[in-house]
């Protein structure tokens, strides 16, 4: 056991030095992820989109259509930034992408309202766009719903009804949504609380990559078993550790900035997100290895490994939902280490879930550091075959020595 | 002449000699064609579970359950007791939302009392709690809508004018250029060009770093003694062909495959791809000559794609990124590409509307070839000097 020490803390010695020394692999473990997840936060920072641009053809040009006007543009999301005159030159405005919406009021809009002939406002928005066409449906169909209370409850009280009885004659069934876990539907606690973990899950693969495969790419692998006295089990310990305490820094890092920095709320147990990052991290490694173990060779593994991790977000299922994604996906996000990460951070940070709770992500994340083993074999196998050409070689020369010597 | 047809010899030679160029370029086009748009290929999100805290248990909250249940967006997976059960569900995984029907629901409606349903909506996950929002609110409105014609019906008017006088004006929400809001022709067109933009940069990064990494080996090699414009020209020939056959690829069999909407004229979508591609290839030659190892080209693009991709502004609007944000996107080609071919091919905008975009492109075109002479240039210099 002790020798085991040892062994792992003269290859982690090596290991530090070597990264002091390469300022490209100093950066990667230091400031470049956290400068890369601040830009990702710096994007998406204004959390709640405001005045998404939309335009007006008002053909009606009443009392009643300007009041309309004035209700979408008084819509915190929504902001009218054109009034055009037909629904052609509408449409090219969100073909340019200068609006995301055109608002149609028809000609006799007041008079048809009043006379009560249900006359029909089309908006037409750019759906392309999913994501802000949807904040830009919404938000018009919540501003015409007040709208129309307002009309309703004015022709209501004039036609006798009674003032007690108006919110239920207007609106029979109202409906509250409450979003919970993200009140004001923000989308820094949404969005970008997985982009980031995706992001880190990069680094974590690539930092692991990088640091094998530079051993292989110059050719300094026999130095570095030989730090660990052969022992390869010590040298992948020794070697991965750094970069292991490196990347659960990273994670406490970021876990800190949402939730202790932006103060967003957190309702889960500091200690089993500190838990939930080590095994993610451990994974990930696991994984990294054993990507590099399939080819040996440093840029080859980094594009296998970018082609893993890359499109993951996408696959995180927090953007679209997991429960609608083809088994062919949901397989290759099972593969996915973030995945599991991701369902244990929302678990603690919103739901605040038990131990017992957390369990079966834990486990799938354990099952990825199998991987270890299979890397640590192959890792043996490419070292002892290298070792058992050296020495044919070397007999080879001997032999061909001693050929030299008999003549 | 002769001497520019050997650099594309020996360009085409170097490619096609370094697997990991050809790992990212074939392997990669080809994976991330099919990964990308793997988790979207239903679309739309639906049948989003959620249970119901039923306080009346009337024959109208019966009503009401149904009729949520009609709808596509939600599926009531059970009935519970309390909301503080319902949390439990969502806190297991096992549900999204929860409806609360309030006591004395029918007997408020039938005294036209205004009643309020409540929904509680795991917001974790936009897409689905913005899903089980518009079923509910759909149920519901339907239900108010039915109980206002009856009333209207018994007091005085006909059922057929009652069914249209129930609300005083009516609003019809109308998506348009995708018409389903499919996630899959959102995401996946904007992605196509991305992946384009990042492999390339990515090779001829890669082709640059072990370029590179000979040189300081003492090595002289073409990219050595050639003139710096000529081999940048070669590599544009070179790689301008090769990922011409990539984007058929993309814009003419993957996005068809995948039922996108592909409106603009094939010529139409040339005249942005070319200097887009001319764009990034000048671009990767400049990169590719900071880079002092092969491996370093893959890892620097893939640590940008997500800011890439995000602030290019299909995802988030351009107006919600802070400015020094959006400056700094319009560098990237694919910025400039995204939006141009989008407008082009997703929504059907005519050429003049997105010429530009073009402009832009052949900008940065013109100022990457420049900087990437400047560069090539340099090293030029800086290896000789040390052979001599």
């Amino acid at each position: 056991m002790g020798l085991f020490i040892t062994q792992i803390k003269a290859v982690w010695q090596r290991e530090n030095q070597l990264i002091l020394a390469s300022k490209w692999q100093l950066s990667l473990v230091t400031w470049l992820p956290l400068a890369c997840m601040l830009l990702v936060y710096a994007i998406f920072s204004q959390g709640i989109p405001r005045d998404l641009a939309v335009a007006v053809v008002d053909q009606d040009h009443s009392r009643l259509s300007r009041s309309l006007v004035r209700y979408i543009d008084a819509n915190p999301a929504l902001a009218v930034t054109a009034q055009v005159t037909n629904l052609a030159e509408g449409k090219a405005l969100m073909q340019r992408g200068e609006v995301y919406a055109v608002v149609h009021i028809p000609r006799d809009f007041e008079k048809q309202t009043y006379l009560a002939m249900t006359p029909e406002v089309s908006t037409f928005y750019n759906a392309q766009y999913v994501l802000i066409g949807k904040l830009v449906s919404s938000n018009m169909a919540k501003t015409f719903a007040t709208f129309i209370a307002q009309i309703d409850a004015v022709k209501t009280l004039a036609s006798g009804g009674h003032l007690a009885l108006l919110k239920g004659a207007v609106a029979p069934i109202s409906t509250q949504v409450n979003p919970l876990y993200n009140v004001s539907t923000n989308y820094v606690p949404f969005l970008v609380t997985a982009a980031v973990p995706a992001l880190w899950q990069i680094f974590v693969l690539v930092s692991v990559l990088l640091a094998f495969g530079l051993e292989y790419k110059n050719n300094t692998q026999a130095n570095w078993f030989q730090r660990a006295d052969g022992a390869v089990v010590s040298a992948v310990i020794g070697k991965l550790l750094p970069y292991t305490l490196l990347s659960v820094v990273h994670g406490l890092l970021f876990l800190s900035f949402f939730y202790g920095y932006l103060s967003m709320p957190m309702h889960g147990n500091w200690g089993f997100l500190l838990l939930i990052l080590l095994m993610a991290v451990l994974a990930g490694q696991a994984i990294a290895l054993f990507i590099f173990t399939l080819t040996m060779n440093l840029t080859q593994a980094i594009s296998m490994g970018a082609a893993y991790s890359a499109p993951a977000f996408a696959f995180i299922g927090v953007t679209f939902p997991a429960e609608s994604m083809p088994q062919l996906a949901q397989i290759w996000r099972s593969l996915l280490p973030i995945t599991h990460y991701m369902q244990l951070q929302i678990g603690q940070v919103n739901y605040g879930q038990n131990f017992m709770t957390l369990l079966p992500q834990l486990t799938s994340l354990g099952l990825f550091t199998l991987t270890f083993v299979v890397a640590v074999a192959r890792l043996k196998r490419h070292r002892d075959s290298a070792l058992l050409t050296d020495r044919t070689l070397l007999t080879d020369k001997k032999a061909i020595a001693a050929g030299d010597d008999d003549a | 002449m002769h001497k520019f047809l050997a650099l594309v010899v020996f360009e085409l030679k170097s490619i096609f000699a370094d697997r990991s160029i050809l790992l990212t370029m074939f392997g990669g086009i080809i994976m991330y064609s099919i990964l990308y748009p793997l988790p979207y290929s239903q679309q739309v999100s639906r049948d989003a579970e959620i249970v119901v805290v039923d306080y009346d248990r009337s024959s109208m909250s019966r009503e009401l359950i149904r009729m949520v249940n009609a709808t596509p967006d939600t599926h009531i997976s059970g009935q519970v007791d309390s909301i503080y059960d319902a949390e439990e569900l969502i806190v297991q995984g096992e549900i999204k939302g929860f409806l609360i029907i309030p006591e004395h629901f029918r007997r408020d409606l039938l005294m036209k009392k205004p009643v309020t349903l409540s929904l509680g909506g795991d917001a974790s996950y936009f897409m689905t709690y913005s899903t089980i929002a518009s079923g509910i609110l759909q149920a519901g409105g339907t239900l108010s809508a039915q109980i206002k014609v009856a009333r209207l019906t018994v007091d005085k008017e006909s059922i057929l004018l009652a069914k249209q006088q129930w609300q005083p004006a009516s609003l019809n929400l109308q998506p348009v250029f995708n018409q389903e809001n499919g996630y899959l022709d959102y995401v996946v067109p904007a992605v196509f060009i991305l992946i384009l933009q990042q492999t390339l940069l990515i090779v001829s990064g890669i082709l640059s770093g072990s370029q590179n990494e000979r040189s300081r080996a003492q090595e002289q090699g073409y990219w050595l003694t050639a003139p710096p414009t000529l081999l940048l020209l070669a590599r544009c020939c070179v790689f301008l062909s090769l990922y011409l056959v990539f984007s058929l690829y993309y814009f003419g069999f993957a996005l068809d495959m995948y039922g996108v909407n592909r409106l603009a004229a094939a010529w139409d979508i040339v005249k942005l791809l070319v200097p887009f591609l001319l764009a990034v290839v000048c671009l990767g030659v400049a990169l590719g000559q900071l880079y002092n190892q092969a491996e370093t080209a893959t890892q620097v693009i893939l640590f940008s794609s997500m800011s890439v991709l995000f602030s290019s502004g299909f995802i988030w609007p351009v107006s919600e990124i802070p400015t020094w944000l959006v400056t700094v996107s319009q560098l990237f080609p694919s910025t400039a590409a995204i939006q141009g071919l989008l407008q082009l091919n997703q929504m059907g905008a005519d050429f003049e509307m997105v010429s530009h975009f073009q402009t832009q492109l052949l900008i940065q075109c013109v100022g990457y070839a420049l900087l990437a002479i400047i560069l090539l240039a340099y090293k030029q210099r800086k290896y000789s000097i040390k052979a001599c």
